[in-house]
């Protein structure tokens, strides 16, 4: 149960440290028992012997240097499980993030942010407990009992027996309480995940909550989370303390049973004052190892549920790369190749209908193309396909004669110029965040980008321009000012295929004249997709592709569609005669 | 850092019996262990001497009722010390969110929410670790001590005042080495742990950008750069508590040697009876579990201070603002007026300057201007998440500076240019706006805005999840969704911000019905790129710059021939000249 195998295999890489922390904390336990043997032996001389302190001085020396050496033992075997805890960390950490990397953006975007980030970093620190103290307990706990009955028993096998007897009371009892804790942390610790996710939403949100004046509500919520997950926290602990309570009483009950049965036997005269005040000493150190497990136990069955949660990012199965064909090694990219769709579909998960039905097109090169279409008709969802961010459902995608599929991700996007509808924006500055689509551009390079995207006279007029900050998601700046400066990030690519999601959807009528007329300059040897609400935009694109629930209804260019008399001819005019 | 500590103790002082009583259980518990041990060396040594059994009889009962005391105590002192920690937990949070509403935006733009994240969890988890872990055990140390001192003294004032010397040097040195070393660490590790979240709930939000740029390599790495400061913090922090574990067990078995060294002599001149010359250095070791605490304490001590200075920050920012004086007053009538109103967002420029314009009851009014004119700035405004420098807005007939942002907030809807959902259902999302509406309400309103046609595509209608921030919705499908939530509350102003740029011109249209067909009582704002229908509204604003520079309805804007006709033929040139 509290054995996790996979769990133990992260071990591998630093093995060698956990067996050091084993055998140092055996070590130590071995000058416990001298320390115990030279105690009872001192103060039996005295006691009984009728020995000064000359006598025992020199017992004492070797006691004071014994001492000193299991403070060693102790501190170095510590100082192992500290860099053991660190590795462990570290290589968890470094899986997670791999693991992210290849779920792909689109299955882990609508996933909680804050409940990943628990994961990530509150989830692997909770294994620190596991692997510092749990594990090298369950082994210790195992070896030094046996340690310890290995010197009792030549002395009193009687006491040895009650020691044998009464040891796998605990474990057994462990066992039982064990399987009720695990659950229970398990769903405890998803608890405080989801309420890391619920803060994260609600932090991220407070403005929306105060206008809509429902503050309150949620403070109230909040309490409420925080009470019950004391409630349950307490529930879990107080089976915790239970099972430790049980080992604490075994331990206690059975020292003073040891201690009445040698006692008696003193008092008959048929046993040594000298051992038997050895047994009394060591009698604790015999239960130690157990009650520490106990101790541990819970920070170890936290660190298993912790790790039930990592274990789900683990295996979440990497969508992009799971059907990939056989990679082209030495894929040559060709300015005049069109992309081919055929017949592509996609359902995403949860949803009944398709979000793109059977939809063949062709992407011309060196052209730019258009996608207009109803709101939800599925555009987005194509350019996610084109991106690599999701495997379509059925069909294909071709690039001349090679499949998308069985191009390296990587190579496919660097060729790739993409303006998203929601831009992100880094908590960065200026500079650095236009400058995350080619980390070697230079600054002249960057500033032609952000004039191409009709941004640099704004970035120029901040006081520290672009080095300025613009707070998380760009906060400090209008809707128009971050669309544009995901612009200037596109342009800085200079890549030969531009993909943008629509371009002015929050810039006024003049600069998005501006920008269009630009972008089909500066574009024309290139491939240009746009994806636009904004018809004018798109008026002199040399295709039109025009979709409505998932299918393309329509292509053409303008002139060709507006004699069709269809679906496009009624977006255009939808406001009257003139837009 | 003394002054936080008390301020952080001052929040729990509701709490102060709870945290007593745990302490004096903490204490019994030692208490019993050093009774335990004691009696039971007395036991044996006495039996040794073939004491008559009815002379142990007292003894035996001694050491059975101290070994299973012990083992209570320990139980009771955990649930009550965790109880009144969690509840801690609980009052701290909402005691920070309460003091953090009132502040967001304005005041915390400068922070991101993953750090607030950190906040509002590990910060307060870590100072109500003072109450626990620092707290407490000094104090179960003291009764300890005095405990010794009188047993001890029963022998000799000799033994008692070395056997306090040595008791509480080691209480007092190790802790202080303890604290001196891990000063600033605990400091760097709140530190750097709410940088660790920080980055890692930005780079999730911005996972697409990041994959699709490739920026995989420089992500981790600048990732692994914080958290390797942190691990390495978190290594040194481990040191140090291993450090003074260790040191506390040579405390400990110095002090019995000393002890023995003292005593020994006593034995021999016959000062001390030879019984007890074991029952007191089994003593002592038993009471060394005491100071054991004391390290770890001094070792959170800075750790702690450092979360409460973060929270104290935020707390201290709210007690600055007062709306504490404001009326709740019902407001009559909703004419607005604005008289020269500026603002600036930092001393940079003006976002604002002059404004001055008046909306009566039911009039329907666009504002439109560049990207960046501040036109969602005058949104903030209206909804006091920003307060405005200079001027005097007027509803009805009350000024805003003596009215509650909860009055005014519930006369104002606001559809905001960003899009800002929460996980969860469509309902659920919906009923933030207003409680107690029925589902085919909330369908009428969704149909409102063209979203009717999805919900029931959906295998869970109104339940269907929307994933983080609406992720699993489309971008024009989210926006309307926003816009639903809006016209849902049915207050008598609404402002609506760019809600149709994200949707194509038949959903527009749709949109732009409702809104005409909302009650003539119902004033509406709406800001907008797309100069679409424009007759429809009473009057324009245009904007530029932050000023005011011409205002009208549609048809005198463009005989007048200015900034509003330039933007009107910007966005009509390519359709008129085609069609
Ligand atoms: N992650 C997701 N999970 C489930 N359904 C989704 C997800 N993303 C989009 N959808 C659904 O798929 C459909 C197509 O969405 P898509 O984003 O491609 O539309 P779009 O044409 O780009 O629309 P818009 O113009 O509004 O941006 C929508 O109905 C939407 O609700
Ligand atoms: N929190 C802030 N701190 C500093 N400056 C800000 C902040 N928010 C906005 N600004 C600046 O104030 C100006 C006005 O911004 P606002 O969002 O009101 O523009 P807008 O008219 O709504 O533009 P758009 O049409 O692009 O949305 C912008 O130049 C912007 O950079
Ligand atoms: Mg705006």
């Amino acid at each position: 149960m509290l054995f996790n195998k996979t769990l133990y295999s992260f071990i591998k890489g630093a093995q060698l440290k956990f067996f050091v922390i084993i055998f140092l904390g055996l070590l130590a336990s071995v000058t416990t028992i001298l320390i115990a043997l030279l105690l009872s032996k001192i103060i039996n001389g005295v006691f009984l012997s009728s020995q000064t302190l000359q006598d025992v001085s020199t017992l004492i020396i070797i006691l004071i240097v014994l001492a000193v050496l299991k403070s060693v033992l102790i501190w170095s075997q510590q100082f192992f499980s500290a860099s053991l805890v660190s590795f462990i960390k570290k290589s968890f950490r470094k899986k997670l993030l791999a693991q992210i990397e290849s779920i792909g953006p689109l299955a882990l975007k609508s996933e909680r942010t804050g409940e990943i980030t628990n994961t990530l970093i509150n989830g692997v620190d909770k294994l620190e407990d596991y692997f510092s103290k749990f594990l090298p307990q369950m082994f210790l706990a195992v070896l030094i009992p046996i340690l310890i009955l290995i010197f009792v028993f030549p002395l009193d096998w009687l006491t040895g027996i009650v020691f044998i007897v009464t040891a796998p009371i605990i474990p057994l009892f462990m066992f039982l309480i064990g399987s009720i804790a695990e659950k229970m942390n398990k769903k405890q610790w998803q608890t405080l995940s989801r309420m890391s996710a619920y803060f994260l939403d609600v932090l991220q949100g407070i403005s929306i909550l105060k206008l809509f004046n429902r503050t309150n509500e949620v403070i109230k919520k909040i309490d409420q989370v925080s009470n019950s997950f004391r409630i349950k926290t307490l529930n879990v602990l107080k089976v915790a303390f239970l099972s430790a309570l049980v080992l604490e009483v075994t331990a206690t009950i059975s020292v003073a049973v040891i201690a009445v049965e040698i006692g008696l036997r003193l008092l008959y005269g048929n046993f040594a004052f000298i051992d038997a005040l050895f047994i009394l000493v060591i009698a604790p150190e015999f239960y130690l190892p157990f009650r520490m497990l106990g101790t541990s136990y819970h920070a170890g069955m936290e660190g298993l549920a912790a790790f039930e949660n990592i274990n789900n990012i683990l295996i979440y199965k990497n969508i992009t790369s799971s059907k990939q064909l056989i990679k082209h090694n030495n894929f040559n990219f060709d300015i005049n190749t069109p992309i081919i769709i055929k017949n592509l579909s996609y359902t995403y998960p949860g949803r009944e209908t398709k979000a793109l039905d059977d939809i063949s097109i062709t992407i011309q090169p060196k052209k730019i193309t258009a996608l207009v279409g109803t709101s939800g008709a599925g555009k987005t969802t194509l350019l996610n396909i084109l991106l690599r961010f999701i495997n379509p459902t059925s069909g294909n995608i071709y690039f001349g004669e090679d499949d998308l599929q069985s191009i390296n991700n990587e190579t496919w996007r660097n060729n790739i110029a993409w303006l998203p509808q929601n831009p992100h924006l880094f908590s960065k500055n200026l500079l650095e965040n236009i400058r995350i689509s080619k980390n070697k551009a230079s600054i002249e390079e960057v500033i032609e980008a952000a004039k191409k995207a009709n941004i640099h006279n704004f970035i120029s007029s901040r006081k520290d321009e672009y080095n300025s900050a613009i707070g998380e998601s760009g906060a400090k700046l209008s809707g128009g000012e971050i669309k544009r400066i995901a612009l200037a990030r596109a342009y800085l690519r200079n890549a030969p295929l531009l993909f943008v999601d629509e371009p002015t959807a929050d810039l006024d009528p003049i600069v998005e004249d501006e920008i269009i007329k630009d972008m089909y300059k500066l574009f024309s040897d290139k491939t240009v997709l746009i994806i636009a609400h904004r018809l004018n935009t798109i008026i002199n694109a040399d295709n039109i592709i025009v979709m409505k629930q998932g299918k393309v209804i329509e292509t053409g260019n303008h002139n060709e569609l507006i004699l069709k008399n269809g679906y496009y001819k009624k977006l255009l005019y939808a406001h009257g005669d003139i837009l | 850092m003394i002054k936080v500590f008390f301020r952080i103790v001052s929040l729990g002082k509701e709490y102060k019996y709870w945290m007593l009583l745990a302490a004096l259980i903490g204490f019994l518990t030692v208490g019993s262990g050093i009774g335990l041990m004691m009696t039971s060396s007395y036991l044996i040594a006495k039996a040794a001497l073939q004491t008559p059994i009815y002379q142990l009889q007292v003894a035996i009962v001694g050491v059975r009722f101290f070994g299973i005391s012990r083992g209570v105590f320990r139980y009771l002192e955990r649930y009550i010390s965790h109880n009144v920690t969690f509840k801690l937990l609980a009052k701290f949070r909402v005691w920070f969110f309460t003091a953090l509403v009132p502040i967001v935006p304005s005041k915390t733009i400068d922070l991101t929410s993953g750090d607030l994240l950190t906040r509002s969890i590990e910060d307060i988890e870590s100072i109500e670790h003072i109450f626990v872990r620092v707290i407490s055990p000094p104090f179960i140390f003291v009764a300890t001590a005095i405990l010794m001192f009188a047993l001890l003294n029963i022998f000799s004032i000799t033994y008692a005042i070395l056997f306090i010397i040595l008791f509480t040097g080691s209480a007092f040195a190790i802790p202080y080495l303890t604290f001196l070393l891990s000063n600033k660490i605990g400091k760097k590790i709140v530190l750097l742990k709410s940088q660790l979240k920080e980055f890692t709930v930005d780079s999730l939000q911005g996972i697409s950008e990041l994959i699709f740029y490739g920026q995989k390599d420089s992500w981790e790495n600048e990732f692994n750069k914080i958290q390797d400061q942190l691990i390495n913090a978190e290594y040194r922090m481990n040191n140090i508590k291993s450090l003074h574990e260790s040191l506390t067990g040579l405390a400990m078995n110095l002090t019995v040697a000393m002890m023995l060294l003292i005593a020994i002599p006593d034995v021999v001149t016959g000062a001390l009876n030879g019984v007890y010359l074991s029952v007191i250095s089994i003593g002592i070791m038993a009471a060394f579990e005491s100071v054991a605490q004391i390290p770890q304490a001094f070792q959170y001590l800075s750790k702690s201070t450092e979360a409460g200075k973060r929270l104290f920050d935020i707390v201290d920012t709210h007690k600055n603002e007062d709306e504490i004086n404001l009326t709740e007053s019902a407001i009559t009538g909703y004419n607005l007026r604005l008289e020269n109103i500026s603002f600036t967002y930092d001393t940079n420029n003006n976002a604002l300057s002059n404004i001055s314009f008046r909306i009566n009851e039911g009039e329907r009014v666009a504002i439109v201007g560049a990207s960046g004119a501040g036109k969602s700035t005058l949104v903030n405004i209206l909804t006091k998440l920003w307060d405005y420098n200079t001027g005097n807005i007027f509803i009805g007939n009350e000024n805003y500076k003596v009215l509650s942002s909860t009055n005014i907030r519930n006369i104002i809807s606001v559809v905001p240019q960003k899009v800002q959902l929460f996980t969860g259902t469509i309902k659920e999302n919906l009923l933030i706006a207003k409680d107690g509406v029925t589902d085919s309400e909330l369908m009428r309103v969704l149909s409102e805005v063209g979203l009717d046609s999805l919900i029931n595509s959906l295998p869970d209608k109104l339940n269907t999840n929307i994933g983080e921030l609406g992720q699993k919705l489309s971008g024009g499908e989210s926006k309307r969704l926003t816009i639903a939530r809006a016209l849902l509350r049915n207050s008598p102003i609404i402002i609506f911000d760019e809600a149709t740029s994200h949707v194509d011109n038949l959903t527009e249209k749709k949109i732009l019905e409702t809104i005409k067909e909302l009650p003539a009582t119902k004033s509406v704002i709406f800001i907008t790129h797309r100069l679409n229908q424009m007759d429809m509204f009473d009057n324009i604003i245009v904007l530029s710059n932050g000023r005011i520079v011409e205002s009208g309805t549609h048809t005198e804007l463009l005989a007048k021939g200015n900034f509003y006709k330039k933007l009107i033929d910007s966005q009509n040139q390519n359709i008129t000249l085609l069609s």
